[in-house]
């Protein structure tokens, strides 16, 4: 073997091998590609179930130390579609998601504790209602790769569940109607590299 | 009397925070400040009175639209309780002249109590819904007792002035709120309402009635915009 390959083969180990520090890759969420979804016990009878169908964010994400990793997330209160135009004038009255005064629902990652080599949990703040508490969500990140059409173009998903105490954001008037107050959140999100 | 409506306020809605977050937490904060503000009206001839309460509920108006207002939005439904405002302060000012039955002013309230409960409830505002129509038990109970005193002593006794001023703030709030903030509300209903507030306009007719007939009289004259309120208000849910 010549002293040229030997070098070439000891680049490509130490390549392969060495730890490498990545900065964080940026992506924005995919709008049309992300449900936030919520159900929340209806008097015993059913799950009630409802999505937000306008939802924007940002996340930082460090694949080598997810502990580095953010999310930032805007949701419209008043994209809240509970499949009846009714109910859903109701939910954003002032009882509950009090629309005309707290349009937004915000979420933003405070800190992030790896439990596996693709879950972790991400806590934060969650704003509604003008009310923010401290919120975990245990996230699964599913899987990155580029668009089958458009190899420039990466996507990463993932999937994300929370429990949240409605009562805790001051919307008392749950329990009188028989829901909740305990709110099973489940999101599933895609989002695009930048 | 005011600090019943301020706590049957709390009871349902519970205690505010400090500073007020939400409108719901404001109208907790301007309930409370309607009968200490009495005891600064106390004194005034009618006018001052009424136009002490258009402030307070004007300045309550602009505080529960505050975030929508700071951040441009505006609604054309606003000029709903801003009416109010105007269509009651006249009323007010005018009490004094409108109070030859003791069952003018009680029997008014009582009936603007329950309708805007109905048109609350049906309007998507659930929570106000509950308050007015806890209000309109206490204002039951209390035209009630004038009632029963009357047919014991053949005359309730006519209450303080101030009593009509302080029932008369805690309503007007808690309109403010509900033509603010009801996401269903039916805006012809909710005039029919308003319209209520001219019941006492027909004091000086009624009160030549027999003492005993006058509340009922009073009732099936507000009743005549109550009910297609309410019907509205059940066609518009």
């Amino acid at each position: 073997m010549s002293v040229f390959s030997r070098k070439a083969i000891a680049a490509a180990l130490f390549i392969t091998t060495s730890p490498v520090a990545h900065a964080a890759d940026h992506y924005t969420v995919h709008e049309d590609h992300t449900w936030v979804t919520f159900s929340v016990n209806h008097a015993g009878w059913a799950n009630a179930r409802g999505i937000f169908r306008n939802v924007s964010g940002d996340i930082s994400f460090d694949k080598d130390d997810v502990t580095n990793s953010s999310v930032s997330v805007v949701i419209k209160s008043e994209s809240l579609d509970t499949n009846s135009e009714q109910r859903d004038r109701d939910m954003g009255g002032a009882d509950f998601l009090n629309i005309v005064e707290f349009p937004e629902i915000t979420f933003d990652s405070t800190r992030i504790e790896q439990t596996g080599e693709r879950t972790a949990i991400v806590y934060g703040d969650l704003t509604m209602i003008g009310v923010s508490r401290e919120v975990a969500l245990d996230v699964v990140w599913n899987n990155e790769m580029p668009l089958p059409w458009d190899a420039s173009t990466i996507k990463t998903g993932f999937s994300a569940t929370a429990t949240i105490d409605g009562t805790d954001f001051g919307m008392n008037q749950l329990k009188a109607f028989g829901l909740g107050p305990i709110v099973d959140v489940e999101i599933d999100l895609e989002a695009l590299r930048q | 009397m005011g600090l019943a409506i301020a706590a049957i306020y709390l009871l349902h809605e519970g205690f505010p925070p400090f500073p007020a977050i939400t409108s719901k937490h404001k109208v907790a904060y301007a309930l409370a400040a309607i009968p200490v503000l009495g005891l600064i009206a106390f004194n005034q001839v009618s006018y001052r009175r009424a136009a002490l309460l258009a402030v307070v509920a004007a300045v309550t108006f602009l505080w529960l639209v505050l975030r929508p207002l700071t951040a441009g939005r505006l609604d054309w439904t606003w000029l709903l309780p801003l009416g109010t405002i105007a269509v009651w302060t006249p009323m007010l000012a005018k009490a004094p002249d409108l109070s030859r039955s003791p069952f003018t002013w009680p029997v008014a309230h009582l009936a603007m109590s329950v309708t805007a409960s109905v048109l609350a409830l049906l309007g998507g505002f659930l929570g106000l819904g509950q308050v007015l129509l806890s209000l309109s038990a206490l204002l039951a109970g209390y035209a009630l007792a004038m009632f029963v005193a009357t047919l014991k002593n053949g005359s309730p006794n006519q209450g303080h002035p101030m009593m009509t001023w302080v029932v008369q703030g805690g309503l007007l709030i808690l309109l403010v709120q509900l033509s603010t903030f009801a996401t269903n509300l039916s805006t012809a209903a909710y005039l029919l309402l308003l319209a209520m507030a001219g019941l006492p306009l027909a004091d000086a007719k009624l009160s030549r009635l027999p003492m005993l007939v006058q509340p009922f009289a009073f009732a099936a004259l507000a009743m005549l915009a109550g009910i297609p309120a309410i019907l509205l208000a059940l066609r518009n849910f």
